[in-house]
């Protein structure tokens, strides 16, 4: 997660300094220290209300076998707790389809962790949103992937635009901080901007846009993903977009998550744009960051137990809670791919090898590199950097 | 938890199989598990464990995880029974 409001304005959210990487938590990415602990992405179930076309988790209404009871929650939540996990994220599916979701959110936050959602916001009546911020719930990430008519196709319901704008406005109602989820691709990249505006004017004031990876149903509509050109664009009308609403005093977060090559692209477009010496320090910035957060600084158990790599990677599996503690199976580096993945650097090849935004990007996605390859090392189809930009005189040939 | 209601041993989704992957580096050592792959067929599921750990195996094997049968483990249930009692927890259920 890369906060472009911060790096481009300068701007300072609210709890920063104490919030956490994680490319799906919808908070704060930026650091001055590495974190050491992952935040854990849960997936509570893998039912869903909605049928959306990229759901990675392949979400639907079918009642899933092997679901964590309330008291298994409960006992991951210990373990997590006793890991020093800072951030769980409760995700789908719809999280809000399980009826302990609020007593889970309460038992988190009194084990000291802190508790965000991740929703199509279509079930959050304000009695719900209350509940949720009395439980302690942070924060809500609320999916919108494009205005009303393209919305709703790409969420597979009528009225779900409609629904997830109600949603949001319960939990502001409720004082609770919430935000939006977009995931760009060839379909909606156009909408983005009309949006955010439009949230904007209901009172969301921080708004993540997600590239899109190749997992679940994801994996499905890899081909509308964006090409490198349209992907060019719609993070420069990003940038430029956020510069815009900060000039007029609309001081918006803007975040983008899922793919590090725009840490490489928003150096690029600070030192043309702000100056050497302001470019200098965003790259110092991400330097601490790190780049891809896979395997490390982010994981994911889903509705059975089954720990992955990220939320998106959910074909492969470390282990499961129900055999070993999340924290022996994270820490496990005798598992050689675990290993490899965290010195990771040392295995890229093509093009992320010679690559002089390695530091901040490590490669990307080491997903979308294996769905485009079958390299778990090879690049990340999704790089748009010219091979100016990353320091070569020429492209390889990868 | 040995029985077929254990929920580790049913098939994950879409009803895709799941195979736990085992590996050896050198001969002299033993088979250790390695996580498990989710594939539509055993021959896909071979082709992803081959994928991620070809490298560093002189053996791989894989089996589908609905035929392991599980002593023991992790009872996050008792764990979390006993933490929502105010009890103290129990740490890793017994083997
Ligand atoms: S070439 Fe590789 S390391 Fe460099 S920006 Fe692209 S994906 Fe990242």
């Amino acid at each position: 997660m890369i906060s472009i409001s911060k790096l481009l304005c300068g701007q300072t959210a609210e709890g920063d300094g104490l919030r956490y990487d994680d490319p799906d938590a919808d908070i704060e990415q930026i650091r001055e220290e590495k974190q050491k602990r992952p935040v854990v992405v849960w997936n509570t179930t893998r039912r869903c209300n909605l049928y959306c076309e990229h759901c990675y988790a392949g979400a639907d209404l079918d009642p899933a076998q092997g679901e964590l009871s309330t008291a298994e929650a409960k006992g991951l939540i210990d373990d997590l707790a006793d890991y020093d996990v800072p951030v769980l994220l409760f995700s789908g599916g719809e999280p809000l389809v399980r009826e302990d979701l609020v007593e889970l959110v309460d038992y988190a936050t009194d084990r000291g962790i802190r508790s965000v959602l991740s929703t199509n916001g279509t079930l959050i009546t304000e009695e719900k949103a209350q509940a949720l911020k009395d439980a302690g719930l942070s924060y809500a990430g609320v999916s919108v992937d494009g205005l009303q008519e393209r919305n709703d196709r790409f969420r597979g319901q009528d009225g779900a635009f409609e629904a997830a704008v109600r949603g949001i406005e319960n939990c502001l109602s409720v004082d609770l901080k919430t935000g939006l989820r977009y995931t760009i691709t060839e379909h909606n990249a156009a909408d983005m901007e009309d949006v955010v505006d439009l949230l904007y004017d209901v009172g969301v004031d921080r708004f993540c846009f997600y590239h899109l990876d190749y997992g679940g149903r994801g994996g499905d509509i890899a081909d509308a993903d964006l090409d490198d050109e349209a992907q060019r664009r719609a993070v420069n009308r990003l940038f430029d977009m956020t510069r815009e609403y900060h000039a007029e005093g609309e001081e918006i977060e803007t975040l983008l998550v899922g793919n590090y090559a725009d840490s490489a692209y928003v150096v690029e477009y600070a030192e043309k744009e702000l100056g050497e010496e302001h470019a200098e320090d965003i790259h110092q910035y991400l330097r601490v960051n790190g780049g891809d957060p896979t395997g490390e600084r982010v994981a994911d158990v889903d509705y059975r137990g089954d720990v992955h790599l990220t939320q998106f990677w959910q074909s492969y599996s470390l282990g499961n809670v129900r055999d070993r503690p999340f924290g022996d199976i994270w820490d496990d580096e005798w598992n050689p791919l675990l290993a490899r993945l965290r010195e990771r650097e040392k295995h890229l090849t093509g093009k992320c090898a010679s690559c002089q935004y390695q530091d901040v990007c490590r490669g990307s996605s080491r997903l979308r590199a294996l769905a485009g390859s079958g390299d778990l090392f090879g690049p990340d189809p999704q790089c748009y950097l010219t091979a100016e930009e990353r320091g070569v005189s020429a492209e390889p040939a990868d | 938890m040995a029985s077929d209601d254990d929920p580790r041993r049913k098939p994950r989704i879409d009803g895709s199989r799941q195979w736990e992957i085992f590996l050896r580096e050198r001969s002299a050592e033993p088979m250790r598990h390695v996580g498990s792959v989710t594939a539509p067929s055993a021959d896909i599921a071979t082709e992803q464990a081959t994928t991620l750990f070809d490298y560093a195996a002189s053996a791989l094997w894989l089996c589908p995880a609905d035929e392991v049968r599980r002593l023991g483990g992790n009872d996050l249930a008792e764990k979390g029974r006993t933490e929502s009692t105010g009890g103290a927890k129990t740490g890793v259920s017994q083997r």
